[in-house]
């Protein structure tokens, strides 16, 4: 029997008198192990030995710190950019064709497949006899989108994708959250540098 | 007998020592959070800067101060609004009260050199009889500003933090109390300056009473309510504990408060266990008997001192060059210049003092301006162990917090006086 293996705990509890040896975990005697706590009682509730010790860890940091001996934990937000993992879903944009205008056909997929409701669209009739349906309007309420990337897995054409790598959304007022279809389609990917993931 | 300078002195002395303290404070605000930082592995305030200059950090308790300043002051509906208002305005101003019996240097008498009919400058700005016990009377009264600020604020949170507040400061009062009276039967006098001089004769008060030393200490962290005894403010149970309701500047008072009465006990605990403000092993006759080999190794070891940050600031400004990619990253140089200029004063200055005769009246002065200076590095240094203290352990809860006071620490300090005691009788 492998140590992962689930002991049932209360049928342990209650068959304490025979214990099957195949539930006892290799390596031990029995199926309650007695852990020695190796408690330094009198030092211990004296306290200032303890705090001695925890004094001294902390001035360890502070001086490897000062002399500058670790390598930083942080970077200097926003002029240092941590990369991101690939996958990650940040703000959406809308793809285009060669000729500029929106691969979206209004099919209402995304807006369909949205769990957040966040996706309105005004679709429209196109004047080009290749395309039948293209969006009028179409906003995204960023304030209310969760980020699951459920409606660029919908999209069947592949005219919305949240690859940006854009993350940092901030603006003075709620209305600003609401992104147009013209915005959506110029959102620029935020390059990032490349290097550890953390 | 009053000489025509006195009243000048006396102004002089409080614009000193009110300074002194309002300097410190942002110092230490600084000290905690860039200290934190080290602690948890982090960079810490750096960025804001005036010009080229972010002097580490420093000037981000400047931004914080202005911004205190600013806010919109707050005063709930309900409150009692005279005690409202009152209760920051005595915690303040015991603060500052307390600081005037602290001894930043020793008397300054022109008479032992032979210069009569000079003033005679004390180093204390208010030199009361009781001394220490004048201490403690004030410092008591801080509990009533911090009562007041938890009843007035008519918020269950703020009445809790209050709550725990005054029974820390209660129940520590008493081994704290009890801890300085073992020492002051060693030293024989209650006052301050006395007991600096004692010391500077002797041997610093932590060698001959230690575990006075240690309560005192622990007691002190009570009384200031600091981590590991915070349960007034503890922010995870009570909010912010008894300032809960107080925004703006008022909010700046009691945070000034605290910071002061940090300043104040640990000038307490350097005055009573680590010799005040003698220089070690050189008390004033001996700086005044040797004033030529003293001023020149410390105008030298300071100027030396400030070639070896010059060193540091100019690697930290090679090594973080474009890193602003503004006036800031200038810094290092513009610091170093002014350390260079510093380096070169003071070591000018140690060779004029080794070379040319000193006129009599510089051996005082110079003894009491070193003294002060070591006072402020010792209260510094203690300050650095009170936020080291905060980073290093977690909060107590409030029975353990009373259970230590009242059935550790008070027996301890008992036992300490009576063997201090015993002892006394039996050397005599």
């Amino acid at each position: 029997m492998s140590h992962n293996a689930p002991i049932d705990i209360v049928r342990l509890a209650q068959s304490q008198v025979n214990i099957s040896p195949d539930l006892v975990p290799d390596g031990l005697d029995s199926p309650t192990q007695v852990v020695d706590r190796n408690v330094n009682q009198l030092g211990e509730s004296v306290y200032l030995l303890e705090i001695a010790k925890g004094l001294g860890v902390t001035m360890g940091h502070v001086v490897k710190n000062l002399l500058g001996l670790k390598p930083a934990r942080t970077v200097g937000y926003p002029e240092v950019k941590r990369a991101i993992p690939e996958g990650y879903r940040g703000k959406h944009r809308l793809t285009t064709r060669a000729d500029g205008s929106t691969k979206c056909v209004a099919c209402l997929m995304c807006a369909t497949a949205c769990p957040a409701e966040c996706i309105h669209i005004t679709p429209a009739e196109s004047e080009d006899p290749d395309i039948e349906r293209f969006p009028a309007r179409f906003d995204i309420d960023l304030l209310e989108c969760v980020f699951c990337g459920m409606c660029v897995e919908a999209c069947p054409v592949d005219a919305i994708r949240m690859d940006s790598g854009v993350y940092s959304l901030t603006a003075f007022d709620r209305e600003s959250f609401v992104v147009t279809k013209e915005e959506l389609m110029q959102v620029q990917p935020d390059p990032h540098p490349e290097g550890q993931v953390y | 007998m009053q000489h025509w300078l006195d009243p000048f002195i006396a102004i002089g002395l409080n614009l000193l020592v009110i300074g002194v303290v309002l300097q410190l404070v942002p110092l230490l605000v600084w000290l905690e959070r860039k200290g934190s930082a080290y602690i948890q592995d982090r960079p810490g305030p750096e960025r804001a800067a005036l010009g080229p200059l972010r002097l580490a950090g420093l000037l981000h308790v400047v931004a914080d101060a202005i911004k205190l300043f600013f806010k919109e002051d707050v005063i709930p509906d309900r409150a009692n609004r005279f005690y409202y208002l009152a209760a920051p305005v005595i915690v303040v101003a015991i603060a500052f009260l307390t600081i005037t019996i602290i001894p930043f240097f020793d008397t300054i008498n022109f008479s032992k050199v032979g210069l009569e009919g000079w003033a005679v400058v004390k180093g204390q700005v208010l030199n009361v009889d009781p001394g220490i016990l004048w201490f403690f009377a004030i410092v008591s009264l801080t509990v009533y500003g911090i009562i007041f600020a938890g009843w007035a604020s008519n918020n269950k949170y703020s009445l809790l933090g209050a709550m725990r507040a005054s029974a820390a400061v209660l129940s520590y009062e008493i081994p704290l109390g009890l801890s300085v009276i073992g020492a002051l039967m060693i030293y024989g006098t209650v006052s301050l300056p006395d007991i600096a001089r004692w010391q500077g004769e002797h041997v610093w008060g932590i060698f001959v009473q230690p575990l006075a030393a240690i309560i005192f200490i622990v007691c002190a962290f009570a009384e200031t309510n600091r981590v590991p005894f915070d349960l007034a403010e503890s922010e995870s149970e009570l909010v912010a504990g008894y300032h809960t309701e107080y925004s703006s500047m008022k909010f700046g008072m009691f945070f000034l408060a605290e910071y002061a009465a940090m300043v104040v006990s640990s000038a307490l605990f350097v005055t009573l266990f680590l010799g005040g403000w003698q220089v070690p092993f050189l008390n004033t006759e001996a700086i005044v008997a040797n004033i030529t080999p003293v001023s020149f190794w410390t105008f030298a070891a300071v100027g030396t001192l400030f070639l070896v940050l010059t060193a540091v600031a100019l690697v930290n400004f090679v090594e973080g060059a474009g890193r602003w990619k503004d006036l800031r990253d200038l810094e290092g140089l513009i610091i170093a210049g002014l350390l260079l200029g510093g380096a070169v004063t003071f070591l000018a200055g140690a060779v004029v003092v080794a070379i040319l005769p000193l006129p009599v009246w510089f051996a005082p002065i110079f003894a009491a301006v070193l003294q002060f200076h070591v006072f402020i590095a010792k209260v510094l240094f203690l300050c650095w162990v009170f936020v080291w203290v905060r980073w290093t352990l977690p909060r107590f809860r409030y029975d353990q917090v009373m259970n230590l006071g009242w059935r550790s620490l008070l027996p301890l300090a008992l036992v300490n006086v009576l063997i201090t005691g015993i002892v006394i009788t039996v050397l005599n």
